[in-house]
């Protein structure tokens, strides 16, 4: 993991297409966003017209790491892709 | 396990401070129906929610504890203004430590305002001569739900004399505060006198320890709420005490902790009694049971111990009962 920068990240779970159900896997994302310092900074927001998770965070994160938190969840990851040095496009929160 | 009560001092006022009510074991009183504002920095030191009571909710994110104690039985509602994600659960107990199945519970992925409602809050139309009419009001029809949720669930009836805690979590953890605003029916009031909640001492034993010549005094607390101080006494005819120890309490606790006192000073060939108390930060104070160690045989291994009966029980039992040393002598005591 690496810090000082923004990413922006934009992916998509399998069978995750509606806020219901993008909130019981927010818990298993928080920890791969945030520090453990600091765990709240980042919420995964979760975009219900393309039901896509769309948020920025500093922690460098790759699909393979993200993937196999998801795996070990019991979630499939559909598409990733993340943009460094961005500014956030998210509400802020 | 024995259960003893602490009478309260506190008087909650309806008001949280910013981060000071995020454990239940410092959760406050709610004692009107007077409208108030919360917030949260964090899940707290301890993460109360497990398996055993987290009912529909997951973790704690920014949570604000409360609890509230009807004075006559009826209808309770509520509603959390928020413009963000709040989760809400409610508890028909006034343990900490033994929170259950919330009788109440809503982990709604919607934002804005949440609660306990009598009828579903707004007017959806749809209803009527060709659906242009606004639907009549009903209630929420369920009394926990999951992410899909809409917000709402049924009004709680709340009994006279039952103590509730409530949690109340910003799912979204961005510090948003919110307005808890009650409507109370059917002749609900809540007690705003101090409320009596349990702290349970899970042990209190008293040991004489041959090699140091010493009577080894422990207990342990499961919870502890406004706890100032321990203090300990030791008497030899259990009329007549004398203040051995004291030692600080954990003000408050909702994990295991325990306390210690190595007494050298104990009167030798008798039994010394000791009688443990504790304070709370208002001077209100709990005496605990009378334990007792037998030093009249101090040295002398006991092999046997033996109830009223005559039948043999385990050597901790407690009570009346009749030791047989390793020389043959026996000595009939009360521990």
């Amino acid at each position: 993991m690496v810090y000082g920068q923004e990413y922006r990240y934009q992916f998509r779970l399998k069978n995750v297409t509606d806020f219901a159900e993008a909130k019981m896997v927010t818990d298993v994302l928080r920890p791969v966003f945030n520090t453990e310092a600091v765990p709240f900074k980042v919420f995964p927001t979760f975009n219900d017209v393309n039901d896509q998770f769309d948020f920025v965070s500093e922690i460098v994160v790759s699909k393979e790491q993200l993937e196999a938190v998801l795996v070990a969840n019991g979630l499939e990851l559909i598409d990733f892709t993340s943009i460094q040095g961005v500014q956030s496009q998210t509400e802020e929160r | 396990m024995k259960k003893f009560l602490l009478v309260l001092g506190v008087l909650g006022t309806s008001m949280t401070g910013f981060g000071q009510n995020n454990n239940c074991s410092s959760a406050t009183q709610v004692c009107n129906d007077v409208a108030f504002s919360g917030n949260s920095s964090g899940a707290g030191s301890t993460q109360e929610l497990n398996g055993s009571n987290q009912g529909c909710l997951s973790v704690e994110h920014q949570s604000s504890w409360y609890y509230f104690q009807p004075v006559t039985s009826g209808t309770v509602a509520l509603t959390i203004t928020t413009s963000v994600d709040y989760d809400f659960a409610i508890w028909a107990t006034g343990n900490c430590n033994a929170l259950g199945a919330p009788v109440r519970c809503s982990y709604s992925s919607q934002f804005g305002n949440t609660g306990l409602a009598v009828s579903i809050p707004g007017t959806p139309t749809g209803c009527g001569f060709l659906g242009l009419f606004a639907c009549p009001a009903g209630p929420p029809g369920d009394v926990t739900e999951g992410a899909g949720g809409n917000g709402w669930v049924n009004a709680l009836n709340v009994v006279a004399g039952q103590t509730y805690i409530m949690l109340i979590d910003n799912f979204t953890a961005n510090s948003t505060p919110f307005t808890l605003d009650w409507t109370f029916s059917a002749g609900a009031t809540l007690n705003c006198t101090p409320i009596v909640l349990p702290i349970e001492l899970t042990e209190f034993m008293a040991n004489y320890k041959a090699p140091a010549k010493s009577n080894l005094v422990q207990w342990e607390t499961a919870t502890e709420r406004e706890n100032d101080h321990f203090t300990l006494e030791r008497s030899t005819d259990g009329s007549n005490w004398m203040i051995i120890n004291q030692q600080a309490g954990s003000e408050n606790s909702v994990i295991p902790i325990e306390y210690v006192f190595e007494d050298f000073g104990y009167a030798p060939n008798v039994i010394n009694y000791y009688r443990l108390s504790q304070i709370d930060y208002n001077g209100t104070v709990e005496m605990f049971d009378i334990i007792s160690v037998d030093n009249s045989n101090s040295g002398k291994k006991i092999v046997k111990v033996f109830n009223t009966l005559g039948q043999e029980v385990p050597l901790e039992t407690v009570g009346i009962v009749i030791l047989q040393y390793e020389d043959g002598s026996t000595r009939r005591v009360f521990r």
